[in-house]
């Protein structure tokens, strides 16, 4: 499954405390494990 | 996943989760559970579909198998409350290189189709010997 990392990278995500980041800015530093959770409860 | 932090940490890997539900749920969720890992909230669900993360279909949900796996979570005390969310959005697991490039992606087939975490880490410490 392709998946298109430059639409990926430069997504704007809303953290849990309100902030706002590129996706791109997590794995500047080191590599990402990016885990999606299912429905919360 | 939070009993390897310290292993993650030493890799070099951030982890972060990516929920369902708003801000305020997201929030909640992480003080609750004291999650270690940063969260993103993603209720209009613009990531999971930008990482083409599936749908259940209704009979994976309510199938006999999914039963037996939700009551013998319930007796380990993983409670289930009321879903906040798209019941049948799919999880997924992806690791992602300091160049951008995906070292691992694991879309779920069903609910409870998970990675072990030991596989995340042998996917980070492959790349770090290459």
């Amino acid at each position: 499954m392709d998946l298109n990392i430059n639409e990926i990278a430069n997504q704007d995500v809303q953290l849990w405390d309100r902030s706002h980041v590129r996706l791109s800015g997590f794995w500047k530093q080191g590599p990402l494990v990016l885990v999606f959770l299912r429905h919360y409860g | 996943m939070r009993r390897q932090k310290e292993e993650f940490d030493r890799l070099g890997a951030l982890v972060v989760l990516v929920g369902l539900g708003d801000v305020e749920e997201t929030a909640a969720f992480k003080q609750r559970f004291e999650v270690p890992f940063q969260m993103i909230a993603d209720p209009q669900k613009r990531l999971f579909g930008a990482f083409r993360l599936k749908q259940a279909s209704t009979g994976s949900l309510i199938s006999a198998k999914m039963v037996v796996k939700g009551v013998k979570a319930m007796a380990k005390g993983h409670g289930m409350g009321v879903p906040r969310g798209d019941v049948r959005q799919l999880p997924g697991v992806f690791i992602i290189d300091t160049a951008g490039r995906i070292l691992f992606s694991h879309h779920a087939e069903g609910p409870a189709d998970h990675p072990r975490p030991e596989e995340l880490l042998a996917a980070l410490r492959s790349d770090i010997e290459k």
